[in-house]
């Protein structure tokens, strides 16, 4: 930052003063005028930052959030953020949504897409319905999370792991299927029932 | 506007009032004899109510239109406004603090037994349990013991119970009892263990069972063909007619998402009253069919639309010798206008789909056994003539001389038109053949086989057109969803080909097709205006009752604006009110069709 600095104030001057050159001004010294000084200091600069850590994270391998980085501007990764949502199953293996269509009403973003059905016989009297299809477009989402806030079956939620690149729009519509598989590691505290 | 209209749906035509009250202050006019509740339903004032139905006769169990008024014996003590006789100078407070009171305390008892399964139910978005309890309920529950559990179970072939969400309000029993007429339901068991059900060994099988789950005022009873197939707060209702039968049945066909979810009765006091039959409901799955023709042909080869039309446009300019025409009671007015103008003086033939069950409620709505939603229309277009097995043996006729250089044949009657096998046999006889068909089956395979063309024709919620009913009202028919991919509705297509026949120098919409048939049949069609059809139609010139022939004409009753139009029960009106009239044909193309939006 220093040279950086100390250079524009360099031309500043001389930009100031343009016509009247004086003895010694920056400039017009020797040294100034073979430009090793100034080759070298830079040099020196470039040698530095090279021999010091890379700070480019190989996004999508890596995220800047893995190198536990101490810079306030990154920080740690909020355990409360709103990231790719997961279709939760309960202890039966059931997927717990029943297609109320809640979190497409809710959704400002409309990228919710559920066609309910009628539950398997085998699944007891308990369940009457559940998703034929649950598409969700994650370009489409603003992860709002008001499919969360709207569940009243604490079937869908939001997940702090933050989207992945795709090479094509469609992967990322996540069906059911997906939905109900992904980042089923996520450590999402349970609320507890009304 | 004629009386007709001015009444509304469900007016009374010929209202004088005898006196006046006042409901919070507003001065309404009734009659003798009328409760507080249908004085204030006609005069726009609502209270709210569960039991009560404008076709039913009063119950007066759900004690939810408790109201306070004056002149009332003990004085004082709140009174049910359905039930209650207006008297002259009557004062009703339905909107105070008092009354509130009253409804959220009859809101709490309601609630009691009533579990919290809206996300599951679906009545929920048009339950009038959920819309008195945002408006008049208390927030919380101070319900602590165990709620009662009721039985779940199917009633009949098309409704199913679920007990834990009945309020006995009786609707299905005085349904049953009252308009069907065939009782199967009752209530069974006392206090807070009654729920509804059949008498042992019956089920809920009448032709009408299905009004009872639009009747229901909560999610007790429910049509098990549209149950958990979407949320009614997603469905957009297009106000058309069903093509069961005769009757016309005025509707609303429901769609989300381009699909037709479900098709629900719509007040027409002179045609069906709130009702529809079973068999109704269910024709809108005709159109998903397997037996649907769902791409264009040409010689048998599926090919695109647009050129399936372009070969027929050809064979229609390139035609030699004589046209033979054969449509079907399922074609709408303007569709036959358009085909017996483009048939010009050939021979043409309707077919018609043969007689099927008939019944007559008590109160007058009739399934007519005609199943053909327009045989009138084609008789009043067509001639007799042209009908049943004269019209085809004028057909085999003209056939059989060899001369016929195009047959067309427009087939839009569900399960293919019952065209007799030697007019089949005899259509092999012209040299090219157009066929616009609905269902492709054993019934018209023969037609279908060997056409030069075929199209898919438009099913009913497809259409936009009109029908006559067997009474001879003329009645809109509106298009609810596209036709199949890429295809053109049947009116689009016959237009353009009498356009390439060189009969008319443009493509017009139904209502200018509709204006050219009223102009041309002033006998059978004068004096109607298409944009002045309305909601609820108009009778056609020589209308009436002796039209119908079979089951019992419907009579006009003295109704009063109906629940269903006074305020937010069952059915959610509001969605279905906005006039959406969707043009069959994309806005783009109207350029070049010469024809402008208004036109649509």
């Amino acid at each position: 930052m220093g040279n950086v600095h100390d250079h524009a104030h360099d031309h500043g001057h001389d930009h100031g003063h343009g016509a009247e050159e004086e003895e010694g001004a920056p400039g017009t010294t020797l040294a100034d005028r073979t430009y090793i000084p100034a080759v070298m200091r830079g040099i020196k600069l470039t040698l530095a930052r090279f021999l010091q850590p890379k700070a480019t994270v190989q996004y999508p391998e890596e995220s800047v959030y893995d190198r536990g980085s101490d810079d306030r501007a990154i920080g740690t990764q909020n355990p409360r953020l709103r990231g790719e949502h997961i279709l939760v199953k309960d202890e039966q293996g059931r997927e717990k949504c029943v297609a109320c269509l809640l979190c497409m009403a809710a959704c400002p973003a409309l990228c919710i897409y559920i066609e309910p059905e009628a539950a398997p016989a085998d699944w007891g009297p308990d369940r009457e319905r559940r998703p034929k299809v649950f598409e969700l477009d994650m370009l489409r989402c603003i992860y709002c999370g008001y499919c969360e806030e709207a569940c009243p079956c604490d079937a869908i939620r939001l997940t702090p792991k933050l989207y992945q690149p795709t090479t094509s729009r469609l992967e990322r519509v996540y069906d059911k299927q997906r939905l109900l598989e992904n980042n089923q590691d996520a450590q999402v505290p349970q609320r507890p029932r009304k | 506007m004629t009386a007709d209209a001015a009444a509304g749906p469900g007016g009374e035509p010929g209202f004088t009032p005898d006196f006046t009250f006042s409901i919070d202050g507003v001065t309404v006019p009734a009659k003798k004899g009328d409760t507080i509740l249908k004085a204030g339903l006609r005069a726009g004032k609502f209270i709210p109510h569960y039991c009560w139905h404008p076709g039913l006769s009063i119950a007066g169990n759900c004690r939810i239109c408790l109201v306070h008024a004056t002149k009332t014996m003990p004085p004082g003590k709140p009174v049910i406004a359905c039930a209650t006789e207006v008297v002259e100078g009557m004062e009703v407070e339905s909107d105070g603090p008092r009354t509130k009171e009253l409804r959220e305390g009859v809101m709490e008892f309601l609630l009691i037994n009533h579990p919290l399964d809206c996300p599951v139910c679906d009545q929920a978005g048009e339950c009038d349990l959920q819309q008195y309890s945002f408006d008049h309920g208390r927030e919380t529950s101070r319900f602590e013991e165990e709620k009662t559990q009721r039985p779940r179970k199917d009633l009949g072939p098309l409704i199913r119970f679920v007990g834990n969400r009945c309020i006995v309000c009786t609707r299905c029993v005085r349904f049953c009892e009252e308009v069907a007429g065939t009782g199967e339901l009752s209530v069974v068991n006392r206090g807070d263990a009654s729920w509804i059900d059949t008498f042992p060994g019956v089920e809920l099988d009448n032709p009408m069972s299905g009004c009872v789950a639009d009747i229901c005022p909560v999610g007790a009873l429910l049509d098990k063909d549209s149950m958990h197939s979407t949320r009614v707060w997603l469905l957009r209702g297009t106000k058309s007619v069903c093509a069961g039968c005769a009757t016309g049945c005025n509707v609303n066909v429901e769609t989300f998402d381009e699909k037709v979810k479900r098709i629900t009765p719509r007040e027409n006091q002179a045609v069906n009253r709130w009702w529809m039959c079973d068999a109704g409901r269910l024709t809108w799955r005709e159109a998903t069919a397997p037996a649907r023709v769902g791409a264009a042909r040409i010689a048998g080869q599926e090919v695109p639309f647009a050129r399936a039309l372009e070969r027929a446009l050809e064979l229609v300019r390139d035609a030699s010798g004589g046209v033979v025409g054969l449509t079907t009671g399922f074609a709408s007015n303007e569709e036959l206008f358009t085909f017996q103008g483009l048939v010009g003086r050939g021979a043409i033939a309707a077919a018609f789909a043969p007689d099927g069950a008939t019944f007559t409620s008590r109160d007058g709505f009739a399934i007519a056994a005609d199943k053909n939603p327009n045989r009138e229309g084609a008789r009043r277009i067509l001639g007799e003539g042209a009908l049943g097995a004269a019209g085809q043996d004028a057909a085999i006729a003209a056939l059989e001389e060899g001369k016929v250089g195009l047959a067309i044949v427009h087939d839009a009657a569900p399960g293919g038109a019952p065209w007799s096998p030697r007019l089949l046999a005899a259509l092999g006889k012209a040299k090219a053949r157009i066929v616009l068909a609905l269902h492709e089956t054993p019934a018209n395979a023969d037609a279908l086989r060997g056409a030069a063309v075929v199209l898919p024709a438009a099913h009913a919620t497809e259409k936009d057109g009109t029908f006559v009913n067997a009474m001879g009202r003329v009645q809109r028919v509106r298009p609810a969803v596209p036709p199949p991919a890429g295809a053109r509705s049947d009116l689009d297509v016959l237009e353009e080909l009498a356009r390439a026949a060189a009969l008319q120098p443009r493509v017009l919409s139904a209502a200018g097709v509709f204006r050219r048939l009223a102009q041309a049949l002033p006998a059978q069609f004068g004096g109607l205006d298409y944009n002045a059809l309305g909601e609820l139609g108009r009778p056609a010139p020589g209308a009436g009752e002796a039209l119908l022939g079979r089951g019992r004409p419907l009579p006009i009753v003295d109704g009063v604006r109906s629940g269903y139009e006074a305020g937010p029960v069952s059915r959610a009106p509001g969605r279905a009110d906005d006039e959406q009239v969707r043009p069959s044909v994309h806005h783009e193309s109207l350029v070049g069709y010469g024809t402008r939006r208004g036109d649509l």
